[in-house]
């Protein structure tokens, strides 16, 4: 009966130990997805041409709240180009300067601000559920493990810009544009 | 040509059968290619269908999307040939798949984009997931290709047409060669029907021949008798008066028996004479002897010519067979005996002379009439008739631009009735034909009535009995052998011929004497054999016979 208890004492010790490992690899894949998909966005999202200085100007995707987020977005979006622009990773502070960046992914306390100063502008918004319920045009959510996204395509459309059907396709829900 | 022939058709054969071969062959080659293009096809299209799929799922696959990637997957796997479809993300993991069941495994780990190739029983390709030049995934297709039964079902409409075909062609070319093999045979046919037609035709004649040559025999034997009594004769006597009568009778019998020669001669001959212009009258006239030779003793022949009759022109073998052949027909339909009537007499309306032989016979039902003249309709039984007798006659009068007719009812007798057009041509030179007759000289010691049809005979027979002392009387039938008897009477002897024309035979003479005068000794003589078993019973002397031997039978009777 000892060895039997001791067999299962074992066998619990290990799924205690590996749980918080598996999850803390998918919080770690979680950032890397979101990361990957914020660029991958840019392939589906149009800008008015009013939006770049000129036609191979970069695309500036800004980040705003969590700093951590940076380097693994550097990482992901690599020398990646999209119709011959590449990405300008820029972080900020806080929604000051925010007005001159193509995409802005906003996380923490700075989400509503930016929003706002950011509103009827050409500017792809990208929100995390993690982070409250303010939503951008693009507002990341985790379904059943997997990083999934609502679009209001009415904001993008307040802000000249049109989001490919395809990626309206791949959304949790869309807000259509009236 | 026949022997051509075959070769021919050996040749036709063969031509169709290269003919079909080529055709199945160009069918062969006409489902290749167009197998071939059909494959492409499909290659091209299963490229098509995975570039599609690698477009509609690149969002689906950048945004680990598997759930529209599994929806991607299954509209394409709507397609029932599609075997597998699989789509793999960034790192080769596979996102969404579609495996119809019973399928070979998906490859485990992304293949290398490939086109479109054909693998075994399947087709398969790989192409990229690609955005803005970023590769972002792989699309994986598989399609079943079509079995071999689906295959050649493809082709069976065009196999079908290809083997109906050369199934016509060869049946074509078949009935062609059995058309000309036909044909071949036809002609050989003609030629032996030809041959055999000859060789019937000179049958009949040889069968005509054996018919008269009893007769012949008969007429033979009397001839010889008369020269062969005529030879003893001269022997026996200085008178050269007598010595004179008998050698121009024994000069007569010859050129009687080299005449019957010539006409049995003419007669058997194979080729078809020379036209002449003959008179009708005497041609006919000319054929008395073979014809009562042809005939028997119980059938009179009757020929009368009432009034002069113009030339005709015409093959007189051909005429006199066609006569003779009349006259067999007319014999034979009086199996009881009868006259067989040849008479002419000039039509001179048509311009024909029509020559028309009557018997006294059974005559013909219309049915029977109508056919006579078909080739080998005969009545008579078999091996007794060749049935070509009046068909002959027909084909005779139709090469002469005349006519035939028959006249006939049953038991009414038969005339034919031939018509040949008039000549305008003089008269052929054709000898007379040969008449005359001995007279018998008074007798001294037996008064012997001498019964005998033929005059020569007759004569010679009669000499011979004067020679021996004998008073001889001649009478020519037994009718006028009773009429004799009953009015010159009375005759110590009767020495009679058996076969005689006219009815009455000498055994039917000498059995009527044994009761109209009894105790009148006969003495039967015959040159035809066939008469012999019927007078076995009484005294007889068979032709030819030497003055001795009928000195001995006569001696051997009992004087009347």
């Amino acid at each position: 009966v000892g060895r039997l208890v001791a067999i299962l004492g074992a066998l619990f010790a290990t799924l205690c130990l590996t749980a918080p490992m598996a999850h803390a690899q998918s919080a770690f894949s979680e950032e890397a997805v979101k990361a990957a998909f914020l660029s991958r966005f840019a392939s589906f999202v149009q800008w008015p041409s009013s939006a770049f200085a000129d036609a191979h100007a970069p695309i500036r995707l800004c980040i705003i709240g969590d700093d951590a987020f940076a380097p693994t977005l550097q990482r992901s979006v690599g020398g990646q180009n999209i119709d011959g622009r590449g990405f300008e990773i820029r972080r900020l502070p806080d929604s000051a300067g925010v007005r001159d960046c193509h995409i802005v992914y906003a996380t923490g306390r700075v989400v509503e601000e930016t929003l706002r100063a950011v509103r009827g502008r050409s500017i792809l918004t990208v929100t995390d559920a993690t982070s409250g319920s303010a939503r951008g045009m693009i507002h990341f959510a985790v379904v059943q493990d997997r990083v999934r996204f609502y679009i209001d395509d009415a904001q993008a459309a307040e802000g000249g810009l049109v989001i490919s059907s395809r990626l309206l396709a791949l959304a949790i829900s869309v807000r259509r544009r009236a | 040509m026949a022997a051509r022939l075959p070769f021919k058709i050996k040749l036709g054969r063969k031509f169709s059968f290269g003919a079909a071969l080529a055709m199945v062959a160009a069918g062969m080659l006409i489902g290749v290619i167009s197998e071939g293009a059909y494959q492409r096809q499909q290659l091209r299209d299963l490229d098509i269908q995975a570039a599609t799929l690698a477009e509609s799922v690149a969002a689906p696959v950048m945004f680990n999307d598997n759930n529209a990637a599994q929806e991607n997957a299954h509209a394409l796997a709507a397609n029932p040939a599609m075997d597998a479809v699989a789509i793999y993300g960034q790192n080769g993991a596979l996102l969404a798949s579609y495996l119809r069941p019973q399928s070979p495994p998906l490859p485990r780990q992304a293949p290398m984009p490939a086109a479109a190739a054909y693998r075994g029983a399947f087709l398969e390709a790989a192409a990229p997931v690609r955005r803005n030049g970023q590769l972002y995934g792989l699309v994986y297709v598989r399609k079943s290709a079509d079995g071999l039964l689906v295959r050649l079902g493809r082709y069976t409409p065009i196999g079908l047409l290809v083997i109906m075909a050369a199934l016509v062609l060869g049946a074509v070319s078949r009935a062609n060669a059995e058309l000309r093999e036909a044909n071949a045979r036809l002609r050989e046919e003609m030629v032996q029907r030809k041959q055999a037609e000859e060789a019937l035709l000179q049958s009949r004649k040889m069968e005509a021949i054996g018919q008269l040559t009893g007769g012949v025999a008969h007429d033979f034997n009397n001839l010889l008798m008369v020269v062969s009594g005529g030879l003893r004769l001269l022997d026996r006597h200085a008178d050269p008066a007598r010595r004179q009568k008998t050698v121009d009778a024994m000069h007569q019998a010859v050129e009687r028996g080299a005449g019957l020669t010539r006409q049995l001669l003419a007669f058997a001959r194979r080729q078809p004479l020379q036209l002449k212009t003959i008179d009708v009258e005497r041609q006919i006239n000319g054929m008395r002897e073979l014809l009562e030779r042809s005939l028997r003793a119980d059938i009179l022949l009757d020929m009368s010519f009432p009034e002069p009759l113009p030339p005709i022109k015409t093959d007189p073998g051909q005429f006199e067979l066609a006569i003779l052949n009349l006259s067999v027909n007319a014999r034979d339909a009086m199996p009881k005996g009868g006259v067989l009537t040849i008479c002419a007499r000039h039509a001179s309306d048509s311009g024909h002379v029509e020559i028309i032989v009557r018997d006294t016979g059974t005559g013909m039902t219309p049915e029977v009439a109508e056919r006579v003249f078909e080739p080998y309709f005969t009545t008579k039984q078999l091996g007794q008739g060749t049935g070509l007798g009046l068909s002959q006659v027909y084909g005779f009068v139709q090469q002469n631009d005349g006519a035939v007719r028959i006249e006939t009812a049953i038991n009414q007798g038969t005339a034919v009735v031939l018509s040949l057009p008039v000549s305008d041509e003089p008269l052929a030179d054709t000898p007379p034909p040969v008449t005359d007759t001995i007279n018998p000289r008074p007798a001294d010691r037996r008064a012997i009535l001498v019964v005998e049809d033929d005059d020569e005979v007759a004569g010679t027979v009669c000499s011979m009995l004067e020679e021996l002392g004998h008073k001889p009387n001649r009478a020519r039938s037994a009718a006028e052998a009773l009429d004799v008897l009953s009015r010159n009477g009375p005759f110590d002897l009767v020495f009679s011929d058996i076969i005689m024309p006219g009815g009455k035979s000498g055994v039917e003479l000498a059995n009527e004497l044994e009761t109209l005068a009894p105790g009148l000794p006969v003495l039967l003589t015959t040159g035809y054999s066939g008469g012999v078993d019927v007078a076995v019973r009484r005294p007889l002397l068979c032709k030819p016979y030497q003055i001795e031997e009928l000195r001995d039978a006569i001696s051997a009777l009992p004087a009347g």
